[in-house]
């Protein structure tokens, strides 16, 4: 902070000098105390602006695939449900269900649905600005060119999605990235959650037992950015998510071992029902 | 002349934190590595602007049983850079304290959980110094 302080003193300094050449500006001083200010403001969001970084939709996705989790197209959203979102939040919130839908029917050779999921993303996108992440990178030309290719497919998506999140970070929208993750959690936990429960997968219980890794991080982040959106009713909804994945851990994790967790099928049949609640904002707008 | 103190204090924000900044943009970081990260893959970046002289922590979720590598990656400072690797009780899992040179951490961990990437930076006789630090995570297979 000495640093600051330091370096605070320079600008005041040169405003006095100016102003002293100035005749009609009796409020330069406090314009200058107040450019001071929002520079000291500046420089400390500089020095805060590291993130947590989440796991990637992506490798979710390839971990619930191999734990056998199958294509269930029914449970996916509709295109068109996106024409509905008309905030920036949901519409940032909606970007993450639909990305997370998008790597879901790619790597499960689903490629149409998938394209019609990436041309929703696309849509979306840019209605948030980042319309130049799609355009210098030729994602949707990229993508129906290698249909036939599931291993280039996961390669375009992971770098379409890297590349939204270091746009959306380096640009400031912190705010936006978050609600993008926790709709893609809450969408990739739902799809698990809806199969497990068909299924009575244990393995794909387990999975989704470890995505409590990155809820704890993602509740803290959601709560300390809320500048731009209200995430009151979201953290509270995703609290109560955690509440309830809490309830499966039939024995906590020690030092070296991890957790072992179960959910019954009631326990899931809450877990969906919270999870329904959440994704309406999304499914029902 | 109303304007000349608003200038300057633009100026002098950009003289001081313009190449720091620069040189910590998180898709110019990501293209860096993309080809350093190889046979792994990109999983995520965090980076920021840090002075001379502290430190900073930076939190990462991984998932047991996979095959992770963690970037370090620190420029514009005047000497290394200590990089330490920690759980949530602050069980160490890496340091380069031995040799500052090393730039990456690959595991498998046992159990799902987050790990903290601690940076402490050098002094420098330059009170306004700054540079970035970053971590970039990837993985292989799944």
């Amino acid at each position: 902070m000495k640093h600051m302080k330091t370096l605070g003193l320079l600008p005041v300094f040169l405003v006095l000098l100016a102003s002293c050449g100035g005749s009609q500006e009796t409020n330069t001083e406090a314009d200058a105390k107040g450019e001071d200010s929002l520079m000291m403001d500046s420089m400390r969001t500089q020095v805060k602006e590291f993130v947590h970084i989440f796991p990637s939709h992506l490798k979710v996705a390839r971990l619930f695939k191999n734990a056998g989790l199958k294509y269930e197209g029914s449970y996916l959203l509709t295109s068109s449900q996106a024409d509905k979102l008309m905030t920036t939040q949901d519409k940032a919130f909606g970007l993450g269900f639909f990305g997370v839908d998008m790597a879901y029917t790619a790597i499960n050779n689903q490629t149409q649905a998938s394209i019609n999921f990436l041309k929703v993303s696309k849509s979306l996108s840019q209605q948030l600005g980042l319309e130049s992440v799609y355009e210098s990178n030729h994602y949707l030309q990229k993508f129906e060119a290698n249909l036939n290719n599931v291993d280039t497919l996961e390669a375009i998506i992971r770098d379409l999605f890297a590349e939204s999140d270091a746009f959306l970070k380096d640009n400031d929208k912190l705010d936006v990235t978050l609600l993008t993750f926790a709709g893609g959690w809450t969408e990739s936990v739902y799809l698990a959650a809806s199969y497990a429960r068909s299924t009575k997968n244990q393995a794909i219980v387990e999975i989704i037992g470890d995505q409590l890794v990155s809820l704890d991080p993602l509740i803290r982040l959601l709560g300390e950015n809320q500048k731009n959106f209200d995430n009151k009713a979201l953290i509270k909804q995703l609290t109560e998510t955690k509440k309830i994945l809490e309830s499966g851990i039939v024995k906590p994790e020690t030092e070296t071992e991890p957790m072992i967790f179960q959910l019954t099928e009631k326990q899931l049949d809450e877990l969906i029902a919270k999870l329904k609640e959440i994704r309406s904002k999304v499914n029902n707008a | 002349m109303r304007f000349l103190p608003l200038l300057l204090l633009v100026s002098l924000s950009f003289f001081y934190s313009g190449n720091a900044q620069a040189q910590c943009k998180l898709k110019d970081l990501k293209a860096e590595y993309l080809d350093k990260i190889k046979p792994y893959e990109f999983e995520g970046i965090s980076a920021g602007v840090i002075f001379a002289g502290e430190s900073t922590t930076i939190s990462v979720s991984v998932f047991r049983n996979q095959k992770y590598r963690l970037f370090f990656h620190s420029e514009g400072f005047d000497g290394p850079v200590s990089v330490k690797v920690m759980t949530r009780n602050r069980f160490v899992l890496f340091t380069n304290k031995d040799d500052p040179s090393l730039d990456r951490y690959t595991f498998i961990p046992k159990k799902s959980e987050d790990y903290f990437v601690e940076f402490s930076t050098p002094s420098s006789a330059n009170e306004d110094a700054r540079g970035c630090v970053a971590v970039v995570l990837c993985s292989r297979g799944y």
